[in-house]
């Protein structure tokens, strides 16, 4: 296996440490320093979206605003928690939690990385050529009729980031299968590595139909086709149902990586096993599965007949099982255990499920195909869909960014500051996203540049709720970039946890492993006193 | 370097030895890399299969969709789509000779079968294309109706994937002449064959449902 | 002083009383089971917290019959949920016998509603309070969302392909006026989209209809 591994580079050059790198765990820096990176820029298109909105008029034009908030969603996804979940730490963390030296394919790993950095510089140029003002959904006909190479550019990131994106699934996929440590049975992998494995299947039987999508706009726009104009046959809702083919895949691809985060920082804080290990594996790849028969929950309104909506509602509903099966598991992982106030077990504790299960129960609520009738295209899905993707994914990638952390840079954050950074974080996303869902049950309708003087009062406790997030934000990215620098050391295990990565040093060495480890049992067993008071770590 | 049956001497990384880590498996599954390659391709055509899936989709929902224009039963010629299938149909098969003759270790064998799958694949794409081309001439272009870019989408895209699949191959038959037959070569020709069988089964598809389907 | 818009509008229809009853069935089982998980994980947190006498967690790896429990009561509950919408469901999709037809086009960006005798209005939508009324909605140029919030129903409007839904306003509503704005995104003025619905008895609606059209083909004439 060692000749396979290319050549890694001795010199002390930054372009044969960084550029020519085909470490996984650089790789997966990279990926994590970047995606933070459009976390920032993302998160600034909110800020503004959000501020356009203290009054009724709008601050801005409404051009700008149609911009803004087409922006926002693009590169938060796209750019953002699709990679940094699935890039940053299914990169770092796979191979050294299932005891291998590197990912199967090493050159192409890197190859996804700046395939991804690509497609988000592609992403940041739109902007300077006719920003898009599509939504990230870009439903034609607008999205043929808006003029301007902005779209085009857009259509050519989501390309690149597809690739990126398919490419690093392949990876994955062949990784967990093959490479994993003698030992390593499926039942015993960590549920981190589980939730990576669904993940990148879906990935790969969603991400085509996202390509073709995408390419049929391209060509309507460019060549001339009629895939989606009415006048010569061509179906608008076509394009719908493509889309969502992937962009509800793409909801679960955004929250399963959460989850196995979640299944990793609950025990080692509960200082307990984990509990129904196999009910939370299993639920992912229910989850997984039954996430291909839900898309058409997003287009109840958009043409189909009202009955048929039934089975996807249904499906809808379901899905919520498996869901429902892991936060009880969780629970019960806390239920006689003991629990220790780590600042990444406060974002995965209270954070993440105080938070994710109001994202769940409102989904619940626009499966309801006759609620949806009201509900679709308002406020209240806004909210559902940042309780998700923020109370539940973002809330998560904090929990994994400061539990990590100290194995990533071999340096302990400031706990402090990382508390402080967490109340500012659950405060913002209860102040900023609870409003909306009473903003859509009034009929406020989502994607306003403007809107009716009886929607301000919330408007403006929203925009209040997402600076609060904005002063968070910028206290984590102190106080992780400002600690990787000049934090305290640790040793190699300061949480005294069980995955294998906590077993070799902080950082790990380039190969990871000097003998690989022979793996007898899943990484969740009891712990004893003497262990958590001694002093290894 | 050590048990491999053939005389693999110099591989065009250059290194001088390839390490075989399974000296019992068929030759290109020898090294771990060969074998992980293999699986991570199996993967790929997984992707490319949803991508034609999408694509005959798009196909179905739009096929009577032709907007007062050319229905394909007044476009589809049979005798060429009928011409073109069985040219296919061969070069799949030749293509499997290749692979049969690299496990019997005959070299200019392989190359032999894999330089006829290649002129077969030509001739499938220069067949499709005189098609495309009278379809055009009749005004038939992709403009003309829903149905047209539905069907010029689906088949171009099976072609641009035999087009590829062609030179992919040709680089192939060079590297074979040039190194021989080793793991690392014979990985190439297995993994070019995976691709292009898929090819072959995505074309039935598309014979049954464009093509028999659309003159019925 | 603004008023604050903060929960469900008006209820125009007895439809819409009868799905926003659903809306507080379904929301009541979920405030159920929102309240038990909070309250669990915020007693779990504070009860087992770590201490000297609590140092470290039970040797618990999981419990079948509990498992069965969280699996089953969730998928009993949320198909029940399902079923009961299913009634529904059929009840919004179909229209009544002999409705008066409103054929609504989606431009950008303004609401056209086209009445039986002919009549072309811009954004202004007129109903009759008690009676059937059946949209027809479509759209000339992108796709667009035709949604009256009083009313509890959207549908988008599609170029090439014909939506419907039908309403009957409570006679209790007679001369109020209702938002109709589009939710479905559709460019620059999407958020200016926005026709109003005026409610009136059926004897005005008739009356207005007739010297509206008059109004239009005397000034259309000249």
């Amino acid at each position: 296996m060692e000749a396979v591994l290319p050549v890694r580079a001795s010199s002390k050059s930054w372009i044969r440490d960084w550029v020519l790198t085909v470490d996984h765990k650089k790789i997966g820096i990279m990926y994590g320093v970047t995606s933070i990176f459009f976390f920032l820029v993302s998160g600034l298109f909110a800020l503004l979206v959000r501020t356009d909105l203290l009054v009724p008029s709008g601050l801005f034009s409404m051009q700008t605003y149609n911009e803004f908030f087409t922006m926002h969603a693009t590169i938060m996804i796209f750019s953002v928690i699709i990679p940094l979940l699935t890039g940053a730490f299914g990169n770092y963390l796979v191979p050294l939690m299932i005891g291998a030296r590197d990912m199967a394919f090493p050159r192409m790993n890197a190859l996804s990385y700046w395939l991804y950095l690509a497609s988000g510089i592609v992403l940041i140029l739109s902007m300077f050529f006719g920003m898009p003002d599509a939504g990230w959904t870009a439903y034609p006909p607008y999205s043929i009729q808006s003029t301007g190479p902005g779209i085009d550019l857009w259509v050519m990131a989501i390309h690149i980031a597809g690739l990126s994106s398919i490419l690093g699934a392949i990876n994955f996929v062949v990784t967990i299968h093959k490479m994993r440590a003698p030992g390593m049975t499926y039942n015993r992998m960590p549920l981190f590595v589980w939730s990576m494995l669904v993940t990148a299947y879906m990935q790969i039987f969603g991400t085509p139909a996202l390509a073709g999508a995408v390419t049929t706009l391209l060509a309507d726009r460019h060549f001339g086709t009629v895939f989606y104009d009415a006048t010569a046959g061509g179906d608008p809702m076509l394009y719908q149902h493509l889309f969502w083919f992937y962009s509800h895949p793409a909801v679960y691809i955004m929250i399963l990586p959460a989850f196995g985060i979640i299944s990793e920082v609950l025990p080692v804080f509960a200082r307990k096993p984990i509990f129904g290990y196999h009910a939370i594996a299993y639920s992912s790849v229910a989850i997984g599965f039954l996430g291909f028969f839900v898309w058409a929950h997003h287009m109840f309104v958009a043409g189909m007949a009202m009955s048929a909506g039934i089975p996807f509602m249904i499906s809808s509903l379901i899905i919520a099982v498996p869901t429902s099966v892991k936060i009880f598991n969780w629970l019960a992982t806390l239920w006689r255990g003991a629990v220790e106030y780590t600042v990444p077990m406060m974002y995965a504790s209270l954070g993440f499920i105080g938070s994710f299960i109001i994202g769940g129960f409102s989904g619940v609520i626009v499966a309801a195909v006759p609620l949806d009738m009201h509900l679709h295209d308002t406020y209240f899905v806004v909210a559902h869909i940042h309780y998700v993707l923020f109370g539940g994914s973002v809330m998560t990638i904090m929990a994994g960014l400061h539990y990590w952390f100290p194995k990533v840079t071999g340096r302990m954050f400031n706990e402090r500051l990382g508390h402080v950074s967490f109340w500012f974080y659950f405060i913002g996303t209860q102040v900023t996203f609870f409003p909306m869902h009473l903003l859509g049950l009034a009929g406020m309708p989502r994607r306003y540049a403007t809107y009716a003087p009886e929607f301000q009062f919330w408007n403006d406790v929203a925009t209040i709720g997402s600076y609060i997030l904005g002063i968070g934000t910028l206290i984590i990215v102190f106080n992780l970039f400002y600690s990787a620098k000049y934090g305290k050391k640790v040793g190699n295990n300061p949480w005294r946890a069980r995955t294998l990565e906590w077993t070799v040093s902080s950082p790990p060495p380039a190969h990871n492993f000097s003998k690989l480890p022979v793996v007898t049992q899943n990484p969740y067993q009891a712990y004893t006193v003497e262990e958590l008071e001694g002093t290894v770590g | 370097m050590t048990t491999t049956a053939h005389a693999p001497a110099e591989n065009h990384h250059g290194a001088g030895h390839i390490h075989v880590d399974y000296p019992d498996r068929p030759v290109e599954y020898q090294t771990e890399d060969g074998a992980l390659k293999i699986l991570g391709f199996w993967v790929f055509l997984a992707t490319d299969l949803i991508l034609f899936s999408c694509l005959f989709a798009t196909f179905i929902v739009l096929r009577s969709h032709v907007d007062g224009g050319p229905t394909g039963k007044e476009l589809f010629d049979i005798p060429s789509f009928v011409a073109e299938t069985f040219i296919l149909l061969t070069s799949s098969f030749t293509g499997g000779l290749a692979t049969f003759e690299m496990h019997r270790d005959k070299r200019n064998r392989v190359v032999g079968w894999l330089i006829v799958t290649v002129l077969l694949g030509l001739s499938f794409v220069g067949l499709e294309v005189k098609e495309f081309v009278h379809m055009a001439m009749d005004g038939a272009t992709l403009q003309r109706s829903a149905f047209l870019s539905a069907f010029f989408t689906l088949v171009g895209t099976h072609g641009c994937h035999v087009s590829l699949g062609i030179l992919w191959m040709t680089g192939i038959i060079i590297q074979l002449v040039r190194f021989g037959i080793n793991p690392i070569t014979a990985r190439k020709v297995f993994i070019v064959n995976m691709y292009w069988h898929f090819l072959d089964v995505v074309w039935v598809f598309l014979f049954t449902v464009v093509y028999l389907m659309g003159v019925m | 002083m603004v008023a604050i818009a903060s929960w469900l509008p008006t209820e125009l229809t007895q439809m819409s009383h009868q799905v926003d009853r659903l809306f507080y069935i379904m929301l009541g089982i979920i405030a159920f089971f929102f309240v038990l998980v909070e309250v669990l994980l915020i007693t779990f947190l504070v009860r087992y917290r770590r201490s000297r006498l609590n140092a470290v967690g039970a040797n618990v790896h999981g419990n079948n019959k509990l498992e069965l429990l969280w699996t089953l009561v969730p998928a009993v509950v949320l198909v029940f949920m399902g079923v009961s919408c299913v009634k529904y469901v059929y009840a919004m999709q179909t229209p009544p016998a002999k409705p008066e037809v409103i054929q609504v086009t989606g431009h950008m960006w303004a609401w056209e509603s086209q009445y039986p005798n002919g009549l072309k209005t811009r954004d202004d939508l007129r109903v009759p309070a008690g009676e059937n009324v059946l949209f027809k909605i479509t759209s000339t140029d992108v796709v667009h969302g035709f949604y009256i919030p009083a009313v509890r129903i959207q549908q988008d409007a599609l170029p090439g392909r014909q939506t419907e839904f039908w309403m009957k306003a409570d006679a209790a509503d007679v001369g109020k006026v209702f938002d109709v704005p589009c939710d479905q995104y559709c460019g620059l003025q999407h958020s200016l989209m926005d026709a109003k619905m005026t409610v009136m008895t059926p004897a005005d609606y008739e009356r207005w209809k007739q010297s509206e059209l008059a109004k239009q083909q005397q000034s259309s004439g000249q």
